[in-house]
């Protein structure tokens, strides 16, 4: 083979899904090897699953809530912004080491560098609530709507994950810098979870909070997890309201995201 | 000046040895600034210090007042859980530190230090100096918060006084133990991983968020044997009155523990790696 025949061999030309598997799949290693991805998929969620069962078990039970079913779905939400923290910061670590100009000039598929690593981040997640979700088990969280509700209760957390992970690989192709990636996307974390009904009830806010808190988007997916995961719940009004929530954000954080990746130079 | 003179005779004269000789005071204060100014421009170290302990406060007031005393006030929840949020600023801000001397390690600072005529101990005192000026920093954000929450003071201007300075001698013991993490690390991410999830578990199993009887009965004696108990129910006490002498001595003792412990513990690991 000359080089000349290799590089108008057809075996040359980028495939989107073959490229974004391979890299999904180098990032997969990486987490591997990295400690703190252990923390963040693994021993914190859990850490967080058990304090806040363990701390706030007894006064919930008080306000009439079986506080390890409400836990999961908000605990397995956590996670996915532990993981959608992470991605901002694996994304800024790629654009500042030059790994993603380099794949640029080589015949890989254009989305596939940022396709791999969100699916990387899906797979984790993945990982973080198949932990979870025995770990919430022993606690006493059941899946009281049997298996096609649980199924789709996997599928919105996954839809959210994407979601939530395309927004921070944005941030992080935005801010470029690793550090100011994930002290940027604390910011976001902090007040979107714990103005939320993840931890505590909508009704235990001051009046003037309830509303903001009721209608946010994060309140809202956890509502949706919560009626996949009750006996006897309206199931079709939560689940569409989080999939309206999350769709057109999804479009929207990945045309940022896109957006970001067509501007780095 | 001295580098001229020394190329002139080989041996130091007395006069320059006279001038390097290091100052204990001064260096050390030198190197609590430099430990400031990186505090200072670090965004990560200033989020843990200032916005995370404020954020937890308004968001841990709003949602669980009703729920840990539905009788009590918004008001009365602040009061009861700020000190707690004081501790967790502190202390997780003490990962920052633990990170900032692991790059002094890593960067090579370190060496450099060791061969300029300072003291030699201005380095990780000066660190630890440094970090109570920034812990400082954070009791006042968050009281200040606090007080537009109805976080109010009923005592003395001494027990005002000792309210203030109680987290920053405790947040001297955590500074220790995050530096003698940080000497034996092999990177900044796993000094984070290493302190992380334990500083979580003081954080929680104590009697910050909700008083003993509301724990499960396991956790009661871990509640009760937790520094982060005893530092918070003296600061109570030092800010709304009660008996303070019992949850003071032991947050004093065990800051001194700590103290010991890990400052031995971060020389000596300090002085092995010199050697190598």
């Amino acid at each position: 083979m000359t080089p000349g025949r290799v590089a108008t061999a057809p075996t040359a030309r980028p495939s989107l899904p073959l490229d974004s598997a391979l890299l999904c799949g180098r990032h997969l290693r990486l987490m591997s090897r990295r400690p703190a991805s252990l923390a963040e998929v693994i021993v914190l969620p859990l850490a967080f699953t058990l304090l806040f069962f363990t701390v706030f078990q007894r006064t919930m039970a008080r306000v009439g809530i079986d506080y390890a079913q409400y836990l999961i779905p908000s605990v397995i939400v956590q996670a996915v912004f532990f993981t959608a923290l992470s991605t901002a910061v694996h994304a800024a670590e790629d654009a500042q080491g030059g790994l993603l100009q380099r794949l640029r000039c080589l015949p890989v598929a254009r989305a596939a560098p940022y396709a791999g690593l969100l699916l990387a981040e899906v797979v984790s997640v993945v990982i973080s609530m198949a932990v979870l979700i025995p770990v919430g088990m022993v606690l006493g969280f059941r899946f009281e709507a049997g298996f096609l509700a649980a199924t789709g209760f996997v599928g919105v957390a996954c839809l959210f994950a994407l979601t939530l992970c395309a927004g921070y690989l944005a941030l992080g192709l935005a801010a470029r810098r690793p550090e100011g990636a994930s002290a940027f996307g604390v910011l976001i974390y902090f007040p979107l979870l714990l103005l939320s009904n993840a931890f505590t009830t909508t009704e235990a806010f001051p009046d003037w909070l309830e509303p903001v808190v009721q209608n946010q988007p994060i309140t809202r997916v956890i509502d949706a997890l919560r009626a996949l995961s009750t006996e006897g719940a309206d199931l079709v009004r939560p689940v569409l309201v989080a999939i309206v929530w999350l769709v057109p954000l999804l479009m929207l954080l990945g045309l940022f995201a896109t957006r970001s990746f067509g501007r780095m130079r | 000046m001295t580098t001229t003179r020394r190329t002139t005779s080989n041996r130091p004269t007395k006069a320059t040895r006279r001038g390097v000789r290091p100052s204990v005071f001064g260096d050390t204060l030198v190197m609590a600034g430099h430990s400031m100014t990186v505090a200072r421009r670090t965004p990560t170290t200033l989020l843990t210090a200032t916005f995370m302990p404020a954020i937890l406060l308004l968001t841990m007031t709003a949602g669980f007042a009703k729920i840990v005393n539905p009788d009590g006030s918004y008001a009365d929840y602040a009061n009861w859980v700020l000190p707690l949020l004081v501790m967790m600023g502190i202390m997780f801000s003490s990962i920052n530190t633990g990170i900032a001397a692991h790059q002094d390690l890593k960067s090579g600072l370190h060496d450099r230090l060791r061969t300029l005529p300072i003291a030699q101990s201005a380095p990780l005192v000066g660190r630890i100096i440094g970090d109570a000026a920034r812990n400082l920093v954070t009791v006042v954000v968050v009281v200040a918060l606090g007080i537009a929450l109805g976080f109010r003071f009923n005592t003395s201007i001494f027990a005002i006084i000792g309210f203030f300075l109680l987290p920053l001698v405790v947040g001297a013991g955590f500074a220790w133990l995050a530096v003698a993490v940080a000497a034996r690390a092999a990177t900044a991410e796993s000094v984070e991983s290493q302190l992380d999830a334990g500083l979580l578990v003081l954080s929680f199993l104590s009697t910050g968020f909700v008083p003993k009887h509301d724990l499960p009965g396991w956790a009661q004696p871990i509640a009760e044997v937790n520094p982060v108990s005893s530092v918070v129910q003296a600061m109570r006490a030092l800010a709304h009155g009660g008996a303070v002498a019992g949850p003071l001595i032991s947050s004093l003792a065990w800051s001194a523990a700590l103290t010991t412990v890990f400052g031995v513990l971060a020389v000596r690991t300090y002085r092995r790696r010199a050697s190598r």
